[in-house]
């Protein structure tokens, strides 16, 4: 019998020991199955807003912390400039900055960019082990366990974390669940230790990312719901008071930050809760001291008039222009055509579009038919941490509803719901305890009692025959759903996810992997062939890689804070030559960097965006620019000889198509993004090409010099042309002249 | 002061050598004329002139000579440019140089001096001159004024100072004396364009081989009889409608003038040095600018006279900060004078907006070169341990007072609120 018997001490060890294991293999599951993009293309920062990050960390290795705080670029945002220290989240670049010291320091002299291309994976172990903690709190370490499994490897998470994608994103995540993970523990045990972890925590994500907001009004959100049920006490006041106070004073230490969480409507519902539990508890303490029934009706009359007193103040200190109002993101939360009408330029941005329903699917398979059942088994028992759940999957359901990017905050919750249902159901299936307990009692038959227990066993037994078999069935289907997400995942994660877009891949005829790298291809012409101060106007798509990549000066970038200069870059590339030059000349551009996808069929170029540039620019210059001047009369968009005069004079037709045609050599000559026929070479005077790369994606041209006769350019370049061509004018006519002033 | 007077005289010697270098290699010229129209051997004063006056390394060619190339290895064959009036179309072996050609040697850094006559207007030399905006009359359009015709045809005309020159020009002083007979010509509203002389109310251009009743090619004071131009780069050019004012007989002040000016022996400014700094005296480079720090800015202009270079005597000339457009545009005033330069200069506050601001002096006068001087500057703004402290602010006070009552009360009432419990509940137990 002793033999058999592990005291509850060895028992503890081994599970201890299975659930260390299990968790490392989950991080080491979840870190290389985000190695994709490396193995696939190379060690390489990602798409856009990447590069920025990168330029930035380089920034700060190479230089102090106090300028890196004070930093002000001159390369962007040309000639305004940015004040980047004060105007970014320095929480990923203040992480890869230690990581690298730290490893310098123990000897590992890593290049800053391999640990910016790692950082992303690395911490993607790291939210799995929160994730599992978070889980624990609600349900148990075996919910955890598979929530952290999920976390690992759900491609909602893993599209803006696999190596390369250097984004603030990437370790947000990863503190948004530590935050949440203390904010319950916090609540539950009334903990001012746990709350000031949650707190530190929170200022982490504050100088991380600025989803923070999330956390800023989920954790208010909780609180006031709990008190609405009420279940409101000290635990919740010490947990709640402790974390807004220290997580509100730390925020305010990012220069980003600053006072936004005492001026702007987005944290105004921590503060009003922050008021609420003050006066909550003050109302507890006087239950405590008065009858009840009187009570409730003091209690009635001042909840009513503190709302009311609250909403009242809110919107007269919003008009008085003291707090500042939402913003046109929050907005286009709430009204999707919100954006498209008023800010085109946030609705120009594809990750701010609404989600397709397949994308819920695609990114997270099973785990979304799971969810609404962890969800309901929640419901069921009702805890305090269940009601955060449930607050935050109704919340977050919705916002991934509406934009694409906050897909990746409701991944967590998907995986921690669908894993307590899971689990839930793993309980009861995965219980084999009472065949084991028979086995080992119908081995030693001697005593009476043991008789009962043969008697008891053998019914069960008898009765659950059918049971082993429907147990068996259940647990072998979800074992197969669990393989199928597996495979599913990794599929995603190397067919969707691991492109970095600075890099893109085709498949030729005879099915090898074709590379085109005409972005770095292009980039790195500017890097050798310009001067080091040479501006250089793109749309501003590109003005973090230009940056990053070529290192030059940007007219506008993806920071897009000032409207005004986009749109004034937007003029510049859809008005005549005449006008563009002058803006041209205004802004000392000295080269003008385009994407042209006619040649290869890459549907994301510059043409295709061209309708948000006429918007943006329309917006400032209604007079100027008019939208409706670029479709022709049957209100189609086209670029072939039927496309408007407008449209053929503007300059980013004519950068678009300059020698096409010449490329066909005498054939005809179609745009294969958009199967028209070009038929005319455009008349190009204000610039000249500079550069096109291998498959004519990035076509790089040059701003002539004011013309030193005093002519305009295209009176120049026509008398070049006539000249060289040997057009005569035999009779001389008098010019027309103006009056000489 | 010593390192200063040592430098200045390094600076000296420095344009002493280049004025000597100068001399030593003089500009090559070259002199292009038509036999068929002028008789070369009626300029040899002209010839000489060029030669020993302004020290020029003179060629001339017959219009067709096959030696005769502007370009040598895609670079200037020549500095200098003179065409005579030609009668044929174009210059060159073979026509080789064409009006695109002159437009290149022009844009090169080339000096022009054309003349046209009613007897030759090559067709290089009209392309030429349009692209700059002025329109010579063509071939057989003659200038006739019958109030101030000296001869019978009335193509002789007197010019008078109140009715030709223009005025403000600062390329000849007078036209007294002067008589015109050729072509005039029209011009546009070319801001490089600076007109020396113009044609009087009472003339206008005839065509002599056309009908009488088409419109005259230029009437009254629409047309210019000698006109100036000057490219962004600073070469320049002139077109002269007379050719005899250059020949043995008549050549004198006047034409001297021009062709001073066309071949940069007049009215060349330049400037030699441009700095700026902290009023302190820290360069830029010791410490980057930001915003409303007080900097002085200052430039150093020369002139040349023909022979050496003097300093300037300038009263309008202005510098801009500029962030797109100008944040201020200021009055730059002399403050000190050397022997062969000025230094202009002003002290003024940075305006309160970080950016890329860039400062520049331009000045372009008419007749004189053009000066552009541009250096882009980031001006950052104030660090995150820059701004006042908040006890500095005396507004702050009243918050900083109130906060601090609050702290010391909440501290005192928790003294006291657990000092008095403590002493209830004893009370209770004694009781």
């Amino acid at each position: 019998m002793s033999s058999y018997e592990l005291s509850q001490g060895t028992v503890n060890n081994i599970q201890l020991f299975l659930k260390g294991l299990i968790l490392i293999l989950i991080a080491g599951a979840a870190i290389s199955s985000r190695l994709f993009s490396v193995i696939r293309f190379e060690s390489i920062i990602h798409e856009f807003d990447p590069w920025f990050n990168f330029r930035a960390t380089k920034y700060l290795v190479s230089h102090s912390y106090y300028e890196f705080l004070n930093w002000f670029d001159d390369r962007t945002w040309y000639p305004l400039g940015r004040v980047t220290g004060g105007t970014l989240y320095p929480g990923l670049m203040v992480t890869s900055g230690t990581i690298w010291h730290a490893l310098r320091k123990i000897g590992l002299p890593i290049d800053i960019r391999n640990v910016s291309v790692l950082l992303a994976p690395a911490f993607s172990g790291v939210t799995a082990y929160f994730t599992y903690l978070f889980t624990k709190e609600i349900k148990d370490s075996s919910a955890g366990l598979l929530a952290a499994a999920f976390m690992g490897i759900a491609p909602g998470y893993i599209s803006r974390s696999v190596a390369g994608s250097y984004d603030n994103e990437a370790i947000a995540i990863t503190l948004l669940m530590a935050a949440f993970y203390f904010w319950i523990k916090a609540s539950k045990e009334g903990s001012v230790f746990w709350a000031s972890w949650a707190a530190v925590f929170y200022f982490y994500m504050v100088s991380a990312w600025g989803g923070y907001v999330f956390i800023t009004n989920l954790i208010p959100l909780h609180v006031f719901v709990l008190i609405l049920m009420g279940r409101y006490n000290k635990k919740l006041y010490a947990a709640y008071s402790t974390w807004y106070a220290i997580g509100t004073l730390a925020s305010m230490q990012i220069p980003f930050v600053g006072f936004l969480p005492i001026r702007s409507n987005d944290h105004m519902a921590a503060l009003g809760v922050f008021g609420l539990i003050q006066i909550v508890a003050f109302g507890d303490y006087i239950r405590s001291q008065v009858p009840t029934n009187k009570f409730k009706s003091v209690l009635a009359v001042s909840v009513v008039l503190i709302i009311a007193l609250g909403i009242l103040g809110l919107v007269g200190l919003t008009y008085a222009g003291l707090i500042a109002p939402w913003t046109g993101r929050f907005y286009s939360l709430w009204d999707t055509n919100y954006a498209k009408i008023h800010i085109p330029i946030i609705a120009s941005v594809s990750e701010h579009q609404p989600t397709a329903w397949p994308a819920f699917f695609f990114d997270t398979q099973f785990l979304i038919w799971l969810f609404p059942a962890g969800v309901y088994l929640l419901f069921q028992d009702l805890s305090n941490e269940g009601v955060f759940v449930i607050v935050y999957s109704v919340l977050c359901s919705y916002f991934a509803g509406v934009m694409v990017r906050l897909m990746l905050t409701l991944t967590p919750i998907i995986c921690a719901s669908a894993a307590i249902a899971i689990s839930k159901l793993f309980d009861v299936y995965l219980d084999f305890s009472e065949y084991l307990q028979s086995k080992v009692v119908v081995q030693e038959t001697s005593s009476e009692k043991a008789k009962e227990e043969i008697s008891v066993t053998t019914k069960s037994k008898n009765h659950t025959v059918f049971g082993l078999i429907s147990k068996l069935t259940v647990i072998s289907t979800f074992a197969f759903y669990l393989y199928l997400f597996v495979y599913h995942c990794t599929w995603v994660t190397s067919i969707a996810y691991s492109s970095p877009s600075v890099v893109l891949s085709s498949r030729l005829p005879d099915g090898s992997q074709n590379i085109i790298d005409d972005y770095r291809e292009a980039y790195y012409w500017l890097r050798m062939n310009t001067p080091e101060d040479a501006k250089i106007l793109s749309w501003w798509d590109y003005g973090y890689q230009i940056g990053g990549m070529a290192d030059r000066t940007t007219l506008v970038d993806n920071n897009t804070w000032n409207n005004t200069h986009i749109a004034t870059v937007g003029k510049a590339l859809s008005s005549s030559e005449e006008v563009s030059y002058e803006i041209l000349k205004e802004h000392d551009v000295d080269y003008i960097l385009i994407i042209f996808g006619g040649v290869l069929g890459f549907s994301g170029d510059d043409l295709n965006k061209y309708l948000w540039m006429i918007r943006i620019a329309e917006g400032i210059w209604p007079e100027e620019v008019k939208e409706k001047d670029f479709f022709t009369a049957n209100g189609e968009y086209r670029v072939d000889d039927q496309a408007t005069d407008v449209m053929k004079n503007s300059l980013l037709y004519k950068l678009s198509y300059h020698r096409f045609v010449d490329l066909f050599g005498g054939k005809q000559a179609t745009d294969r993004v958009r199967n028209q026929k070009i038929t005319k070479e455009p008349d190009l005077n204000i610039v000249e090409e500079a550069y096109t790369t291998e498959n004519w994606l990035v076509r790089i041209y040059k701003v002539k010099d004011l013309d030193n006769a005093g002519r305009d350019l295209i009176q120049s370049s026509k008398f070049e042309k006539e000249s060289i061509a040997g057009v005569k004018r035999r009779v001389q006519k008098r010019p027309e002249l103006d009056l000489r002033e | 002061m010593l390192l200063n007077q040592l430098s200045s005289l390094f600076v000296f010697l420095l344009v002493t050598l280049s004025t000597a270098l100068k001399s030593i290699v003089p500009p090559k010229t070259a002199l292009i004329y038509d036999s068929k129209i002028t008789n070369i051997e009626e300029y040899t004063k002209l010839l000489t002139y060029l030669k020993d006056e302004l020290n020029l390394k003179l060629s001339t060619y017959e219009y067709n000579s096959e030696d005769l190339s502007i370009f040598k290895n895609g670079e200037l064959n020549y500095q200098n440019l003179i065409i005579f009036p030609t009668k044929a179309r174009n210059l060159g072996a073979k026509g080789s140089i064409k009006g695109l050609d002159l437009v290149e040697f022009f844009n090169k850094g080339g000096d022009v001096f054309a003349i046209t006559s009613p007897q030759g207007v090559s067709e290089s030399v009209r392309n030429f001159y349009n692209q700059l905006g002025i329109y010579p009359s063509p071939k057989n359009h003659e200038l006739v004024d019958h109030f101030n015709g000296l001869e019978e045809t009335d193509k002789l005309i007197k010019l008078s100072a109140e009715n030709n020159l223009v005025l403000q020009n600062n390329i000849i002083e007078s036209v007294e004396g002067i008589e015109f007979q050729g072509s005039s010509s029209l011009i546009s509203n070319n801001p490089q364009i600076f007109p020396i002389v113009q044609a009087s109310t009472t003339s206008y251009t005839k065509n002599s081989q056309g009908d009488d009743d088409s419109r005259p090619w230029t009437v009254g004071k629409e047309g210019y009889l000698t006109v100036g131009f000057q490219g962004l780069n600073n070469a320049r050019s002139l077109w002269l409608g007379d050719i005899s004012q250059l020949n043995d007989s008549k050549l004198g002040s006047f034409g001297e003038n021009l062709l001073k000016w066309t071949f940069q022996f007049k009215n060349i400014l330049k400037s030699i040095d441009v700095s700026h700094n902290h009023i302190s005296g820290e360069s830029y480079e010791d410490r980057q600018y930001k915003v409303k720090d007080e900097i002085e800015y200052k430039i150093t202009l020369q002139e040349y006279d023909g022979q050496v270079w003097k300093p300037t005597s300038i009263d309008d000339l202005q510098f801009e900060i500029k962030l797109i457009d100008p944040y201020y545009r200021l009055n730059l005033s002399e403050i000190s004078s050397s022997a062969f330069s000025t230094t202009y200069g002003v002290k003024f506050a940075i305006p309160d907006r970080h950016g890329v601001y860039t400062l520049q002096t331009i000045y372009k006068r008419p007749g004189y070169s053009f000066i552009e001087e541009a250096e882009v500057l980031s001006i950052r703004h104030l660090a995150n341990d820059e701004y006042p402290r908040s006890w500095e602010i005396t507004n702050s006070w009243v918050y900083l007072t109130s906060s601090i009552v609050v702290f010391t009360a909440w501290f005192a009432f928790v003294i006291i609120f657990i000092y008095i419990k403590d002493d209830k509940s004893n009370a209770k137990k004694n009781k």
